[in-house]
């Protein structure tokens, strides 16, 4: 059991890196499904091996809202928009994944206070959640398309809830139940007005997006 | 007092959605937010009895400043909002459907402040805080033209953005604390939190509550997540600028005052002081040279709130009675300034239909009521005694020179002169010139009265003396040594 444990963080850097190198929306939101189902499994593996309730309502509420329904909800938004390539997402593989690197060390060491004072193994892995949260940085600052910046707040987010469950095997059910409803209704307005950006500009990229300003 | 506090705007929200041919909506909003704001002066009059603690909530002296705001600019929006939703939608369709969707989400947006003003647990404040995005990203957009769908988005996705570092903040926190010990849902508690500041661990809180100054902050304007701002206020409808940049930051302010109060329990005072001066200083700088430039009206406005709360950032980190006690008066008048300014520019620029300052003008000649309010306003803004702004601006700026920080007092002082000269010269140029020459559409008959009213109460704070200074100060200092 704590291999699949210790596995589960692994799986969610790997997918987090992985989003910020690929182009293409629909494969990064399917990595993004993948990492949800993952943030989801975590809290029902740790469930079953500390025999808690209160960590497998955490890891339901997980799996059904950052594992089905947001990638879920992100794949119907991609299909209605028109077929285009992310202007900045261009630059090659390679610098990417150098640039991924970079940003997960970045985060180990500017979370080291935190994780030098934990005991357990677990908890000495929670800057995984701090580089995704890193990585979804990059990500939202680094994509012109609506959808794309979405897809970095998402990971931002789950970067968070990771830390949340490696360092503190999650955090009080009424925050974990409050940021869940809050994002649903977040992802539900942003996809509402990348719906509305398709219908104006024929079009999702954020550059779009100029008309005001300080001139 | 808590489910009264929050069980009037959800009525209102109840009743706006019946379908009858009376302004139902309007007249129970107004008397939901008039019965916040008599709540609100009825948790300061009780504040010497101590605060009223429940789990999650905290009804203290800084929540009834907060709440009387709240109900005070709420009741001016609501009261606005009337007249500007018949222009606005009168050749609209769907203009039932969208009336009954800006009630809905102006009450919603109305008890969420509430919450975050009243919460005890950071992690509920957190929810609240985000839910004021959720609940005005559509309002901001209301308009559905280009420009408001890009202030939308850039409102929704920066605001996001900054409240994820908060909450990233509100985690690391949460670790901290149990860490040292203090299990479940009291770990985020900020009076357990203060009981056992000296066994939590410094370094940790250090990034916890330094994410969190940032991350909330960005609901308050503060630089470096100040970018949405000046889109936001100006796209959105005149009220609900008016109660974003009257309420809404003032709320998100306070609870960046709420955990440096904490911070100086855990960390010490210089942490979150330094921080929040370079923050505020910055804030004011950028502010400042983007109004002298400004050449929106609505932007002009958003850019001088963003320097209001670069100087509330200032207060807090002062953090002395005097600081704390100016800036309760500022968040109070500025808020009502403020708010006046905001409605009677969208009362401009709906009559004129035009944005730019240089294209509107002579309002004086042609909408003398308008043009009066926004005058007033405008005095109120600058800090002309007898507004009560002038008290908490010197009140502010005596503070940091009491604490020793000249170079800092110094700057503060330029920076407001220099937005003064953005702001003296855009209000002379909207209306002291000369007028246009195609006819206006007449405007709603008491269009300005909420503006007439707001101001009469920003002069009347100011003229008061000393039963305002007594109230403030005591309630200062009840916050610097309880909070």
């Amino acid at each position: 059991m704590s291999i699949l444990i210790q596995l589960c963080p692994a799986l969610l850097l790997l997918t987090g890196i992985l989003i910020a190198v690929f182009r293409d929306l629909r494969s990064q939101t399917s990595l993004l499904r993948i990492q949800g189902i993952g943030l989801g499994l975590l809290p029902l593996l740790l469930a079953i091996e500390q025999h808690s309730v209160a960590l497998a309502i955490a890891g339901i509420i997980e799996l059904s809202i950052r594992g089905i329904l947001l990638p879920g909800l992100l794949m119907r938004t991609i299909k209605r928009l028109p077929q285009e390539q992310d202007p900045a997402t261009t630059r090659n593989t390679a610098s990417s994944f150098l640039l991924s690197g970079a940003v997960s060390v970045a985060a180990y060491l500017a979370f080291l206070p935190l994780t030098r004072v934990t005991h357990t193994q677990l908890a000495q892995s929670s800057f995984i959640g701090l580089a995704l949260v890193f990585l979804g940085i990059q990500v939202l600052l680094v994509r012109r398309q609506a959808v794309g910046q979405i897809i970095g707040f998402l990971m931002i987010d789950n970067g968070i809830d990771t830390f949340g469950f490696l360092a503190t095997l999650g955090v009080p059910f009424v925050l974990e139940l409050g940021v869940s409803l809050d994002l649903v209704f977040v992802i539900l307005i942003l996809a509402a007005l990348t719906n509305r950006m398709v219908r104006k500009f024929e079009g999702t990229d954020v550059d779009e997006l100029s008309e005001l300003g300080d001139r | 007092m808590t489910y009264d506090l929050l069980l009037l705007p959800l009525i209102a929200l109840g009743l706006s959605n019946l379908r009858t041919d009376y302004n139902i909506a309007w007249i129970t909003t107004l008397a939901a937010d008039g019965g916040i704001l008599i709540i609100g002066v009825l948790i300061l009059v009780h504040h010497n009895r101590g605060p009223i603690m429940a789990n999650n909530v905290r009804l203290d002296p800084l929540a009834g400043v907060l709440i009387i705001v709240i109900g005070t600019v709420a009741t001016l929006a609501a009261a606005a909002s009337q007249p500007y939703l018949t222009k606005h939608l009168a050749l609209d369709t769907a203009n039932e459907q969208k009336r009954r969707l800006y009630w809905n989400l102006f009450n919603l947006f109305t008890v969420t402040m509430i919450v975050a003003a009243i919460s005890n647990n950071l992690g509920i404040t957190w929810i609240a805080v985000e839910a004021t995005t959720v609940t005005t990203t559509f309002l901001v957009g209301f308009k559905r033209t280009p420009q408001s769908l890009e202030a939308a988005w850039k409102y929704a996705i920066i605001c996001s953005f900054g409240l994820s570092i908060a909450l990233l903040g509100v985690v690391v926190i949460y670790f901290g604390a149990t860490n040292a010990g203090i299990g479940g849902s009291q770990a985020l508690m900020i009076s357990v939190l203060e009981h056992h500041a000296r066994e939590l661990n410094p370094a940790i809180f250090r990034i916890g509550i330094g994410l969190c100054i940032i991350g909330f902050g960005a609901k308050a304007g503060l630089v470096p997540f100040h970018t949405w701002l000046p889109d936001a206020h100006s796209q959105a409808p005149g009220p609900i600028s008016a109660m974003m940049s009257g309420v809404l930051l003032s709320v998100a302010a306070s609870v960046v005052l709420r955990i440096s109060e904490l911070s100086s329990m855990i960390i010490g005072p210089s942490f979150a002081r330094l921080l929040l001066l370079c923050i505020g200083i910055l804030t004011m700088a950028v502010a400042a040279f983007l109004i002298v430039g400004q050449s929106e009206l609505k932007r002009m406005l958003a850019q001088s709130s963003m320097e209001q709360m670069g100087l509330v950032a200032i207060a807090i980190a002062i953090n002395s009675e005097l600081a704390i006690a100016a800036l309760l008066l500022h968040i109070v008048v500025h808020g009502i300034a403020k708010s006046s300014a905001f409605i009677s520019a969208g009362q401009m620029e709906e009559v004129t239909q035009q944005h730019r300052i240089s294209a509107i003008t002579g309002m004086l000649r042609t909408h003398p009521a308008i043009a009066r309010g926004f005058l007033l306003a405008l005095v109120a803004l600058l800090a002309i005694p007898p507004f009560g702004l002038f008290w908490s601006e010197a009140g502010i700026i005596t503070a940091v020179v009491a604490q020793g920080y000249f170079l800092w007092a110094i700057l503060v002082v330029a920076l407001l002169l220099i937005a003064s000269v953005g702001l003296v010269r855009a209000g002379l140029a909207l209306t002291l010139t000369q007028p246009r020459t195609e006819p206006f559409p007449p405007v709603h008959r008491y269009a300005s009265l909420p503006v007439a009213i707001a101001t009469s109460l920003a002069v009347i704070v100011g003229l008061l003396g000393s039963p305002t200074t007594h109230v403030i100060s005591s309630v200062a200092s009840s916050i610097i040594t309880k909070v």
